[in-house]
């Protein structure tokens, strides 16, 4: 009958006024509210009823929350002024706490920063989520290692988006790079060249300043430029219209201007030309409906909204079998596999190789860093609640008072979180300051250009704002409800200090801190260590003294080219250059898989042998040893019809009994003999193991020169270089680099890992040391009266030194005992990337232990000498 | 001297003017009749919990039959305390405006 009679509010909005209603007894504002209700009800309709009594509601809410918090206010305000007397009274205290949590913060949000640009990667394309690149897998080539490949063939694309309805734009991207770009007055030797079809421009979001995106590229040799490019060669001027030389040869028409794209994209393009195009720079190119692997092109496709990437990737066999291998038969498990990288995990998680850009970072490292950072937040956290909990002692008499007046442990829970709340945001405000300073730094390890912006960084500040919170509460909660916990009779006389519970924690946290800053030693010793084996090992080729120079693509057969001989011959006139080559490839670096079949002793054993090609320089400038047969040599005219020199291991693979004399054919027609073997050289990275290698004879093909000079008087040598070379091409820019700097940079990520590793390093043992000085301040004052009995009952200051360091020394072995085993996993783990790698040997754990050993003691000591060496008549006085 | 606000004195003006009918709708309604304001029932009973915290007014419980779709209705009644005040407040106004034209401003 009731509910017939009265219409019902709203019910959620009943609940909680009903809820929020504060005196139950006294107050009717449920019954009035539904009084109104009932009466607006019945004039204007259930609409507006439920509109007002929602309305109603929500003013109480906030009026009644408001009335409730005027008490908790006065409260939290006295809670502000002890909180402040406090870190002003224990000025050394509240300075190890306020730092160590700041120097935590302080990482914490640089690494955010970091990690946060890390993901933003490719996320500003409008249609990013439904953007994928296709790549491959080719059983067939995994002499590589990874077998994996980034690049497709070039039929592909047209033919994905013919197949499949869910594709709705397909495109293909060439790359180009070294390439000579010049206007009229200067030239430069451009990276970022990219040949793409128009759809490019519907897939990705690239914002056009000139020109127009569907009809830019129409015209062969046309060419649309970023803006930064724009600036570069035409400064104020309006690029449209004007002409830039490629190679020297290549007149290309500038048809528009792009904006500069983000460096948070894993490929940023600078210069675009029309598809076609790319087969006029690249040599020796399979024609553009090839379905062979010989061309390198990206293929990007645009699904549907909704389409499932999955469902696509399932079809793609048969599709594959249907367009390739109704042409190319071949084997079934040697047929290549297809699949979709959705664009945005690209940057972080691509592991294929031939990448379109350099820029790729690796998620490992990221999850490395990342726990580093949050590692040492930990630490700052353990040392707040160590001193708070050591210094709670003297806040006993407080909490006692509060206690017996009538606080409640709610109250003083609120108390004690509300207080480390305080700590953490002035320490976050210190953070702030401290990443202000450290972000050019941290900027300059990583390569990125970070910037903390808090205001504008949204994620930020609610990261910010939830570390702060779990930081006061995680760091306050032990102290709070520890404390809050006790007996008032007990902590008012002070006795709760010799209990075992407050002890054993703060022992635990220590030991801890100190096993992670022991991991982290032993960390930075091997990394550093690795990469010291690896700068100093012996790779079988010299580094120093070498002077490389990029002269351009094989194909471009510009003057350098074709002058090789007389430029050669140039150079070795002046004295301090000792010889010079040009090769395809630098040694370290020898990733051309030219897969051949050398025709052993056994006609089975098929092995895939990496080729490279040089001249008969290439040897002496890169000091080789032959062990077997000789060199290439001008004196034997046979040699420029084909000759190799392979190394040992190719030699030992091929199982012929005398390797040299036999042939090898390689680019398909050529054949060679082979007339030397030479040493194992290590010709990629140390992660990979030493392969069969071959060079071929071709000394008019390379894309380097590279020069041995003599170390005395090197400026002028170069001076020389320049000038033999402007000689030959004028308009060609000289930019030379040293071979050791080129080989250094190629481990540029194990050396950042090493230099951040030490940054975390230093930083955890900053924290730790602060907190255990902090501690040894506490525990000298504790015992500053048995101090004082014992001084005068003859112990000398040196026992009493001793009697404290004890404890300490105790806390660092244990450490060392638990953070042994961790670091050897971790690291060993780590350096199973590496072929070649040390030995972690026991001397590195034992200077670890010793070097945390010495700083503890350091650190301690400080205020044990001074509480062995007090006066006891001091420290027993009592009035 | 029992500072009041003006907000107290609207109330306890409304509260007097109700009589024995003195309760959360009547006194809303009678407010806005007075005034031209509504206030909400948020605002309502924070100033009447603030009132009888001063002991300006008090307060009664009512069952009440189900007949306006509540069933409880709270009385509020002046107090001694409360007539001091609302005289105070009016001598107050009065001593302020003395002198003063009703149309000077």
């Amino acid at each position: 009958m009731k509910s017939t009679k009265f219409p019902t509010p709203p019910r959620l909005a009943a609940w909680l006024v009903k809820n929020l209603d504060r005196y139950q007894i006294t107050h009717a504002i449920i019954d009035d509210m539904q009084e109104v209700f009932t009466r607006i009800y019945k004039e204007h309709g259930p609409f507006l009823a439920c509109f007002w009594y929602w309305g109603q509601c929500l003013d109480a809410v906030i009026k009644t929350t408001l009335f409730n918090l005027r008490w908790r206010l006065i409260m939290f305000k006295n809670y502000l002024k002890i909180a402040l007397r406090n870190i002003q009274k224990h000025k050394e205290y509240s300075f190890i706490n306020i730092a160590g949590l700041a120097i935590g913060m302080a990482c914490f949000i640089l690494m955010f920063l970091y990690v946060q640009f890390e993901f933003s990667f490719d996320k500003h394309h409008k249609n990013a989520d439904n953007i994928y690149r296709v790549i491959q897998e080719r059983p067939s080539d995994t002499s590589l290692g990874i077998n994996s490949f980034a690049t497709t063939p070039p039929a592909l694309a047209p033919a994905l988006m013919e197949e499949f309805p869910e594709v709705v734009a397909s495109t293909r991207i060439g790359y180009l790079s070294k390439i000579l770009v010049n206007d009229n007055e200067k030239g430069f030797l451009e990276e970022k060249i990219y040949c793409v079809e128009p759809e490019t421009f519907d897939i990705f979001t690239i914002p056009f300043v000139k020109g127009v995106p569907q009809t830019a590229l129409n015209d062969p040799f046309s060419i649309i430029l970023s803006e930064r490019m724009a600036a570069k060669y035409f400064r104020n001027e309006n690029p449209v219209g004007k002409v830039l030389t490629f190679r020297e040869k290549f007149d290309f028409k500038v048809t528009g201007v792009i904006k500069t794209m983000p460096i948070n994209s894993h490929f940023v393009m600078d210069f675009i030309i029309p598809f076609a195009d790319y087969f006029q720079f690249k040599f020796g190119t399979a024609a553009i409906t090839e379905w062979s692997n010989y061309s390198s092109f990206y293929t990007y496709l645009l699904m549907r909204e909704g389409a499932d990437k999955e469902e696509l990737e399932q079809k793609l066999p048969a599709f594959l079998d249907k367009h390739k291998y109704q042409i190319y038969p071949t084997e079934d498990n040697l047929k290549d596999k297809y699949s979709l990288q959705p664009l945005t995990s690209i940057h972080l998680h691509s592991s294929a190789k031939i990448e379109i850009s350099a820029s790729n970072n690796n998620i490992v490292y990221i999850y490395l860093f990342s726990s580093c950072a949050f590692l040492l937040l930990l630490i700052g956290c353990f040392n707040y609640m160590n001193m708070t909990t050591a210094n709670s002692v003297q806040r006993g008499k407080e909490v006692g008072m509060r206690k017996v007046v009538g606080a409640g442990k709610g109250q003083l829970v609120r108390q004690f979180l509300s207080e480390s709340i305080i700590t953490t945001i002035l320490a976050l405000l210190t953070s702030f300051i401290i990443v202000r300073l450290a972000l050019p730094a941290f900027n300059n390890l990583v390569g990125r250009q970070l910037v903390l912006n808090p205001l504008e960084n949204l994620q930020l500040s609610l990261v910010v704002l939830s570390v702060v919170l779990f930081v006061g509460f995680f760091s306050g909660s032990y102290p709070a409800f520890f404390i809050s916990s006790l007996n008032p009779a007990v902590i008012v006389k002070g006795s709760f200090i010799k209990s075992s519970q407050g002890t054993s924690l703060r022992n635990v946290l220590v030991i801890t801190q100190f096993a992670i800053a022991i991991i982290l030693i032993i960390g930075t010793l091997v990394v550093k260590k690795q990469f010291n084996f690896i700068k100093y090992k012996d790779m079988g080729y010299d580094k120093e003294q070498i002077v490389v120079l990029h002269t351009g693509d094989i194909g471009t057969r510009n003057n350098f080219h074709n002058n090789i001989e007389t430029i050669k011959a140039e150079l070795k006139k002046n004295p301090e250059i000792i010889s010079a080559t040009g090769s395809k490839r630098l040694p370290h670096d020898i990733t051309l898989g030219t897969v051949n079949i050398l025709p052993g002793k056994n006609t089975d054993a098929n092995i895939p042998i990496y080729g490279v090609w040089g001249d008969e320089d290439f040897v002496d400038v890169y000091g080789m040893e032959i062990i077997e047969g000789r060199n290439f040599s001008k004196d034997f005219p046979s040699d420029a019809e084909g000759a190799i020199l392979i190394n040992e291991m190719a030699a030992k693979a091929s199982r012929w009994e005398s390797p040299i004399g036999q042939s090898l054919t390689y680019w398909g027609n050529r054949t060679g003999t082979i007339v030397g073997i030479l040493k194992d050289f290590h010709f990629h990275s140390l992660h990979k193991p030493i392969e069969p290698l071959c060079i071929y004879f071709e000394p008019l093909y390379f894309d380097y020169l590279s020069m041995k000079i003599s170390a005395s008087n090197i400026p002028s040598s170069i001076e020389y270089i320049e000038k033999t070379m402007k000689k030959f091409s004028p308009k060609y820019p000289f930019e030379y680099h040293f071979f050791d700097e080129i080989f250094d940079s190629a481990y540029r990520t194990e050396q950042k890992t090493g230099q951040i590793f030490s940054a975390f390093t230093l930083l955890s043992l900053c924290i730790a040391c602060m907190g255990l000085f902090g501690l040894a301040m506490f525990t000298a004052q504790q015992r500053i009266k048995e101090i004082g009995i014992r001084k005068i009952l003859g112990a000398s200051a040196g026992t009493i030194l001793l009697l404290l360091l004890k404890e300490f020394t105790k806390w660092v072995l244990i450490a060392n005992v638990i953070a042994w085993p961790i670091a050897y996993m971790t690291m060993n783990r780590w350096l199973q990337n590496f072929i070649y790698r040390i030995n972690i040997d026991i001397w590195t754990y034992i200077f670890a232990a010793a070097l945390a050993l010495v700083i503890a003691f350091l650190t301690v000591s400080y205020h044990s000498l001074k509480a062995a060496t007090a006066n006891p008549i001091d420290s027993l006085r009592y009035e | 001297m029992k500072n009041l606000s003006v907000n107290g004195q609207i109330f306890l003006i409304a509260i007097w003017w109700l009589k024995d009918e003195a309760y959360g709708v009547q006194i809303r309604d009678k407010i806005s009749e007075m005034t031209g304001r509504t206030f909400t029932f948020g605002t309502l009973y924070n100033t009447l919990d603030y009132l009888a915290q001063k002991g300006f007014v008090t307060s009664q419980s009512v069952q009440i039959l189900n007949q306006t779709g509540g069933n409880k209705r709270v009385y509020y009644t002046i107090t001694k305390d409360g007539l001091e005040a609302l005289r105070e407040a009016r001598e107050l106004q009065e001593s302020l405006w003395k002198g003063i034209y009703k149309y000077t401003f």
